[in-house]
């Protein structure tokens, strides 16, 4: 699993910003923090870097959201998918 | 997982990022959260040139945490997904940790003692043909020793940093412009200006923290303008308020077309340019120099950039062009431009770098906050350790010159070496260097050693079978690379050294704004890893052993003697003694003595340690303290401006205290499609991974994220050929193949005729393919554009 703390911009359009954390707050990976002014902490939980790849350009599709910026990443080593090689490894 | 510990780690990163909601509404400054165990230090992040701070939290002698540094100037506590994961860099599982002989084909372990030993001997059987090729992360400690050891120890320049393939255009340009390196304005300017121009920079990728600081103005209700001109849609481009698609190469017109229609509506600041400006152009043959022409030729010059012709070059719609102009011509707005890879990777990079600088001069946006042209670089220190402490063939510390005997001879007085020590000719630069020494000893090749630190070049060297590739099978040649993981360069390597990473050792980069940054180890390096300049020291020092006599100075002691406090000599290339004292401060306060030459002041080391870094020229003031410098050349902010000068070019090419605007004509590209490669090949990063991809691709959850390389492709040439996402490409051009999966638009969307690959994947050598052809100033070479054809090898096998 991944755990990502999450900076998100809000639209300055008022009915755009809660419309995209009335999505948000649908979303299962997705845990609302505090809102002030225009600036949201989000907590989100995804399975893998992949997911957490999708969720990030979800997120910045919400048309209430502005800008995503990323603020801690939980660290625990996972295992690689596949082994690294190089491409002219004998 | 169980249950608590998930709640655990989510609520973690919720109140991380609260922390930052209550900062960003300027609640007060949040520092790291204590956490029983974890010890927390600063230190700067090891990926890109932006140059963030992180704490670091070390818990039983591993990095355990990372957090954004609230102290920061640079980012305010913020980081990118790469800072984010930056601990994760030392934890790869296959680190290096033991040095490794090649006998008999297979790479062996061996001892340090060994392994100095070897190193030492290639060395003295042919100094002359030895060479070091380091790199925009080796730090400044680290970058100096290898200068000194090689031009004052060997009497040799043969070094080069990496950064000759992503800075040295900018460098040039600097030169050429204002006579002196690196920009003039800081990221403060991203604060301040009305317009931020990103020429060919996809800032939001590339340089996301600085990215994030500008657009972050727009959610406090300011409206500052962002244009941004590419060759391909990229993350950034959404973002943009108009967005100018030119074709690849046009760049030169481009900003020739502004700079024309200025003049033609006399709109250029003429006050500005009487004042402190002069005109030159290139000499027949390129040069750093040039020839200086008036305000009435470069006028006529220009007068071809019409918007027509510029909008025919460079397929930018003439409103667009017309649209920049007017932007340019208003006093009023205070216009910052950035550029990284697309000016400098530029077989006209020079000229492209010093039009940029000239469109700022003529319209007078310069000197006021908000108001410059600034380079960005690419990694933490290829301007604190490559420009400034000078790892490039021509250079020495402190802006000096090898070609210039008093130059040599003040570096030799530092040093207390023996007069005429150092060679008056320069080394080879890093094409030149890769090519003799991939090429047969009787053939010319007359590079014999090489000493790989800190860098990648089996993977980032352009058309690599050339340059990297053509060492196989040379048997009188002899690779020796320090690095911390397996590589496409160890690959290839006869002596293999385990380096140490970031904070396993002591260290300070320079960033992008001028910013020297410091930080300590915090945890050991594993198994028998060892710190780069330890390396050099010990080198040295068998060196002296075996009886070399340049590594003694004029006293007759070593070269990198060093003495405690109480006065006795400390064995610092004795590997369990290297720590017995601060070898990178004595390095960094030596070094510190060759500063004040370009001024370039550098506080001392101790002044670092307490500080999220200092921006030179930094300054002693009469109460002792020290001040940093945010705004060259400007009055009131840097000190070496005479008062009632209002912006001085103190370091002018003509001496007389004015910048030189340059005309440069546009010309073709040196390789452009044609019917058998019709498409544009565009190389260059993505946001999870830095560079080669070595650190970064060990990190799961970026490695995750971005696991391989692709192609990107406009979707109609891809229907024209009948390709799908996801099928496997043969991707070709004069210079070889490479097979990988399409991916049709991308993240951005390349348009059509062009072609996107990253270069971060070692298992796809895209630099197989790339061109080589070099600036002929910079000797920097175009990694963005050559021809490439693309055809189908298998369909996508997950359709
Ligand atoms: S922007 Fe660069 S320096 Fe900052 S956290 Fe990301 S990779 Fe590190």
């Amino acid at each position: 699993m991944t755990f990502s703390g999450l900076l998100l911009t809000l639209n300055s359009d008022d009915q755009l910003a809660e419309a995209a954390l009335a999505e948000l707050a649908r979303h299962p990976a997705v845990t609302l923090g505090p809102r002030r002014e225009r600036w949201q902490a989000v907590a989100l939980e995804v399975a893998d870097g992949a997911d957490s790849r999708a969720a990030h350009d979800w997120l910045l599709a919400l048309p209430g959201v502005d800008y995503v910026d990323v603020v801690s990443v939980h660290f625990e080593p996972e295992p690689l998918a596949a082994p690294l090689a190089p491409a002219h490894a004998a | 997982m169980n249950l608590d510990r998930r709640d655990f780690l989510r609520l973690s990163a919720l109140a991380a990022a609260t922390a930052m909601v209550d900062r960003r509404a300027e609640a007060a400054p949040t520092s790291p959260a204590p956490a029983a165990g974890i010890r927390w230090q600063k230190a700067p992040c090891r990926f890109c040139g932006t140059g963030c701070h992180v704490q670091v939290g070390v818990q039983n002698e591993k990095v355990v945490a990372i957090q954004g540094d609230p102290e920061a100037e640079v980012n305010k506590g913020l980081l990118c997904v790469k800072g984010y994961h930056v601990g994760l860099a030392l934890y790869g599982q296959d680190r290096l940790t033991q040095p490794q002989l090649r006998k008999n084909g297979k790479l062996t372990p061996i001892s340090w003692e060994e392994a100095i030993d070897v190193a030492a001997r290639r060395i003295l059987a042919a100094p002359d043909k030895f060479a070091i090729y380091s790199s925009g992360q080796s730090t400044i400690p680290e970058g100096y020793a290898i200068s000194k050891f090689l031009r004052g120890g060997l009497g040799s320049n043969q070094t080069e940093p990496n950064a000759r393939l992503c800075m040295a255009s900018a460098v040039t340009g600097f030169l050429s412009t204002y006579g002196v390196d690196e920009p003039a304005g800081c990221y403060d300017d991203l604060d301040h200006c009305d317009v931020l121009v990103l020429w060919g920079n996809n800032m939001a990728e590339m340089h996301p923290v600085l990215f994030s600081r500008f657009i972050d103005r727009r959610s406090r209700g300011e409206k500052p303008l962002l244009i941004e001109l590419a060759t391909r849609r990229t993350r950034t481009t959404p973002f943009a308020d108009h967005f100018l698609l030119f074709k690849p190469q046009s760049d030169l017109a481009i900003l020739n077309g502004v700079a024309h229609l200025l003049l033609a509506w006399g709109k250029h600041d003429a006050a500005f340019v009487e004042k402190y400006c002069s005109f030159r152009r290139d000499t027949e043959k390129p040069s750093l120099a040039g020839q200086p022409m008036s305000f009435d030729d470069y006028k006529k010059a220009l007068a071809e950039y019409t918007p027509a012709r510029v909008s025919e070059l460079s397929g930018v719609p003439a409103e667009q062009i017309e649209l920049l102009a007017r932007l340019f011509a208003r006093r009023d707005l205070r216009i910052t431009s950035t550029w990284c890879m697309g000016f400098n990777q530029h077989t006209r990079g020079t000229n492209v770098n010093r039009l940029c600088h000239g469109l700022h001069l003529l319209s007078g946006h310069f000197g006021r906050p908000g108001d410059a042209p600034t380079s960005l670089t690419g990694q933490p220190s290829a301007c604190g350790t490559a420009r400034e402490v000078g790892t490039l063939c021509h250079t020495l510390p402190g802006g000096r010159l090898v070609e210039n005997a008093e130059h040599r001879a003040e570096t030799e007085q530092i040093w207390n070496v023996p007069a005429g020590r150092i060679a008056p000719k320069p080394g080879y630069h890093t094409a030149l260097m890769w090519e003799k020494f991939c090429t047969p000893t009787d053939k010319g090749g007359d590079l014999r050693t090489m000493f790989v630190q800190a860098t990648n070049p089996g993977q980032s060297l352009p058309n690599l079978h050339k340059l990297f590739r053509a060492k196989k099978g040379l048997e009188d040649k002899f690779l020796i690379v320090s690095e911390v993981y397996p590589s496409a360069t160890t690959e290839l390597a006869d002596l293999v050294l385990p380096a140490a990473l970031w904070v396993e050792k002591n260290g300070m980069f320079g960033n992008s704004e001028r910013r020297t940054q410091q930080w300590f180890r915090m945890v050991p390096p594993p198994g028998q890893a060892r710190d780069d300049a330890w390396m050099i020291l010990a080198l040295a020092h068998r060196l002296l052993e075996l009886g070399h006599p340049g590594m003694k100075d004029r006293d007759g002691r070593f070269l990198f003697a060093q003495k405690n406090e109480a006065g006795a000599e400390v064995p610092v290339w004795d590997w369990p003694h290297y720590y017995d004292l601060n070898v990178d401060r004595a390095l960094f306060e030596e070094y510190r003595r060759f500063s004040a030459y370009k001024h370039k002041n550098l506080a001392p080391y101790d002044e670092y340690v307490k500080t999220r870094g200092l921006r030179w020229p930094v300054v002693q003031q009469p109460d002792g303290s020290w001040r940093e410098t945010k705004f060259r050349f400007a009055e009131g902010d840097d000190p070496f401006v005479k008062k009632g000068a209002g912006v001085q070019f103190y370091h002018s090419t003509t001496k007389n205290d004015r910048a030189q605007i340059w005309f440069a004509p546009y010309e073709k590209a040196t390789e452009e499609p044609d019917q058998e490669f019709p498409f544009w090949l565009c190389t260059g990063r993505v946001l999870e991974h830095w560079h080669t991809g070595t650190m970064t691709r060990r990190i799961a959850p970026l490695q995750g994220a971005m696991p391989s390389a692709y192609v990107e492709m406009h979707r109609d040439d891809a229907a024209e050929r009948g390709l799908r996402n996801g099928d496997l490409v043969a991707l070709r051009t004069r210079r070889g193949e490479v097979r990988l999966p399409l991916w049709i638009d991308g993240r951005g969307q390349p348009p059509r005729g062009s072609l996107f690959v990253p270069f971060f994947d070692e298992r796809l050598l895209i630099n197989e393919l790339t061109l080589g052809d070099i600036d002929p100033i910079s000797k920097e070479p175009d990694y963005k554009k050559c021809a490439a054809t693309v055809a189908r090898v298998a369909p996508n096998p997950q359709p």
